[in-house]
């Protein structure tokens, strides 16, 4: 276990064993490799995508499944080389989330999941084919 | 920036295995045809900068505690 100043929830513990590498990044978060996703059972079906190096930023996630139950990514090669083989089963896809002011009005990224290869430790933001109203869509509906 | 001018039909190689081709020239597109082996990540630049801004604003808006509670209060009504 080692403890990290996470920027929403002060200062927590992980699993150095659960950490996962994402050997191309995040676009838009240069420079940071290593996260961990991060639950609290009392925000359950939210979590964190918790960057293990500095500034320790957290981004909200949710399962997209939530959002959309038709929901799946397709597992190609242009993943399976970054994160290795998974089955789909294993594959754990989370949508990041942006909260505004009012978060009633969070959006979720549909078009670039997250993906999640525990066998491996290595994620990966994928695009998947799609519109570009994708991008935000409204996690609680009017 | 490389700039080379193509006709339809021709072609440009970028190392070994990646093909641009021009498939048609109309009045302001034209249809670009790209070979590249699976594994290469193909998107229009739009969606790839938009995507990158996304990840800026999910990362840079930090939920705060108030926020929290909103989605605590979100989590708990689908338990009872």
């Amino acid at each position: 276990m080692e403890k990290i100043p996470s920027v929403t929830f002060g200062e927590v513990e992980i699993d150095k064993d659960k950490v996962y590498e994402f050997p191309l990044g995040i676009p838009g978060l240069v420079g940071i490799n290593e996260y961990f996703i991060l639950e609290k059972p009392e925000l359950a079906p939210f979590k964190w995508l918790q960057a293990c190096q500095p500034n320790y930023l957290s981004l909200m996630m949710l399962d997209p499944v939530f959002i959309d139950n038709t929901y799946q990514v397709t597992l190609t090669e242009e993943h399976t080389k970054i994160i290795g083989d998974c089955t789909q089963e294993d594959l754990i896809v989370q949508s990041l989330i942006v909260v505004p002011e009012d978060p009633k009005q969070m959006t979720a990224n549909l078009i670039a999941p997250l993906l999640f290869n525990p066998a491996t430790r290595k994620g990966m933001q994928a695009v998947i084919d799609g519109r570009k109203n994708m991008l935000r869509v409204k996690v609680i509906k009017d | 920036m490389l700039v080379f001018s193509r006709k339809k039909d021709e072609a440009i190689m970028v190392g070994s295995d990646i093909e641009l081709k021009i498939i048609s020239i109309g009045r302001d597109t034209v249809k670009v045809g790209i070979n590249a082996p699976r594994q290469i990540a193909i998107h229009r630049k739009e969606i790839f900068l938009a995507i990158e801004e996304e990840n800026r604003n999910a990362a840079l808006k930090t939920v705060n505690s108030n926020q929290l509670n909103f989605l605590k209060g979100l989590v708990k009504p689908s338990d009872e």
